[in-house]
């Protein structure tokens, strides 16, 4: 995959659920969404970018807990989880893109 | 007296932007936690409130953010096939980040939009690099205009002068018709395509990564007796030059993909596929050489692309190098170096403008029915 190296591939993916997230909201996330998270948060540690996997895992926790008296709460905490998430998704695309530049321009 | 009164009022405004952005944060958070689909169309009414009152207290880009989230959730609630989840989660993020960070004191009001440099200039001679269109059906048409010096001296940032006009709904206006617009100062944008321009009583502002000029009631444009041919030494806009800027590059979670951008023109290239990218919506790629670099050609696969993208089929057809400079914009996305192809220069001959479609449509008359 010429475009694609598996940060790329794991940050565009990302993006992409978050979007539909927006629309559809996290009130009806499918398991397969969760999955690709739980991914995510693996893929992330793994290259110890951990700010991303631990807000995803502490959205995990936020969501698991979503239930009774305190789920306005974690409904907010969950969201603020995934916002947090995706502002930094969006950040190493772009430290991505100025590291390739460099590699390129040189 | 009249000073502490204008204080007081800007607090007061400070004061109201801050509770307007608290309930946009809620707001976002909400939409995250249930979603879109279960909201009611009454929401724009509190992202244009959040607009108004940003604007008011001069945060221009927050108040440019509010408004793209507004467009898109119209578009959203009119089942328009323009709405994109992609473009609205971008911008409610970037809504969500500033106004949080507004709040909670991070970046003081007024915030940076307050300290641009803005200077009157007497009189200003330009010529033409290359123009861009922009349409969003229903909403706006406009052209910018790639600009630089005559005098041979440069600015540290793009030069360009833009026009726009609001199309009612569903009035799909092209952005050419814009060159046989007359404006206040009785001149028509197609002059820019013509010749070089004199400019007087021209305001020149500092705008995020550009050099804007912005005409006034006193201002002047009148064609000057100078061909409008490619710069003798490209020097200023050569890869060497955006390769010194990357390395001062910072990245922000608030710079948007075609953030950084630079100007460019190629010279020597050649385009030796046609390409699509699941990460680049809406956008047609051709992979392009130059001076052992590779990179590729982005064009707009709507209408604002037909040119461009009939342009770069032609040059793929013809599997040879071309002589021609070659100026485009550049941006770097997806970890690829991405070029707007905009204008082509043969050697002694005006410009070749990319983006510009040749038809034949009296758009004088056009907009005089408008009127």
């Amino acid at each position: 995959m010429e475009f694609e190296p598996p940060l790329l591939l794991t940050v565009n993916t990302l993006r992409s659920v978050l979007s539909h997230l927006c629309v559809r909201g996290i009130q009806h996330m499918g398991e397969a969404d969760l999955n690709t998270l739980r991914e995510a948060a693996a893929f992330f540690r793994r290259c110890n970018a951990d700010y991303c996997a631990d807000h995803i895992e502490q959205f995990l926790a936020a969501r698991a807990s979503d239930s009774g008296a305190t789920s306005v709460d974690s409904a907010q905490v969950a969201a603020r989880h995934l916002l947090e998430l995706q502002s930094r998704v969006l950040l190493l695309e772009r430290l991505y893109s100025r590291q390739r530049a460099l590699e390129q321009l040189s | 007296m009249a000073g502490a009164s204008i204080q007081n009022e800007a607090r007061q405004n400070e004061a109201r932007l801050k509770v307007v952005l608290s309930q946009v944060v809620h707001t976002v958070e909400s939409l995250m936690g249930s979603g879109l689909s279960s909201a009611s169309p009454s929401i724009t009414d509190q992202f244009q409130l959040a607009f108004e009152q940003a604007t008011k207290c001069r945060q221009l880009r927050l108040g440019s953010n509010l408004r793209l989230v507004n467009e898109e959730l119209k578009r959203f609630f009119n089942d328009d096939t323009q709405f994109s989840e992609r473009r609205l989660a971008l911008f409610l993020n970037r809504c969500w980040q500033m106004s949080r960070q507004l709040i909670e004191g991070a970046v003081t009001l007024p915030a940076v939009d307050a300290h641009r440099h803005s200077e009157v200039l007497d009189e200003i001679s330009v010529v033409i690099q290359g123009v861009i269109k922009k349409t969003v059906p229903g909403v706006f048409c406009a052209l910018e205009f790639r600009l630089r010096r005559t005098d041979g001296e440069v600015y540290n940032k793009p030069l360009l002068w833009s026009c726009l006009l609001a199309t009612a709904d569903k009035l799909n206006i092209k952005p050419e018709s814009l060159l046989a617009l007359e404006q206040p100062q009785k001149f028509k944008p197609s002059v820019f395509l013509k010749s070089a321009v004199l400019m007087k009583n021209v305001r020149l502002v500092e705008d995020d990564g550009a050099w804007r000029l912005q005409l006034g009631a006193e201002s002047e444009v009148v064609a000057e007796d100078m061909e409008v041919l490619a710069p003798d030494n490209t020097g200023h806009w050569s890869l060497d030059r955006v390769a010194s800027a990357v390395e001062d590059w910072k990245p922000s979670p608030l710079d948007l993909e075609i953030q950084p951008q630079f100007e460019v023109y190629l010279d020597n290239w050649s385009i030796d596929e046609e390409l699509t990218h699941t990460a680049l919506e809406g956008k047609v790629l051709f992979r392009l050489s130059s001076s052992g670099k590779r990179m590729y050609l982005c064009v707009d696969s709507g209408d604002d692309g037909v040119a461009q993208l009939h342009f770069c089929r032609q040059r793929l057809a013809r599997k040879r190098p071309s002589r021609e400079l070659l100026f485009g914009l550049l941006h770097y996305e997806q970890g690829i170096t991405l070029i707007q192809p905009l204008t082509l220069w043969k050697r002694g001959q005006p410009p070749g403008h990319l983006m510009i479609t040749d038809d034949k449509t009296d758009y004088a008359a056009l907009l005089k029915i408008l009127k």
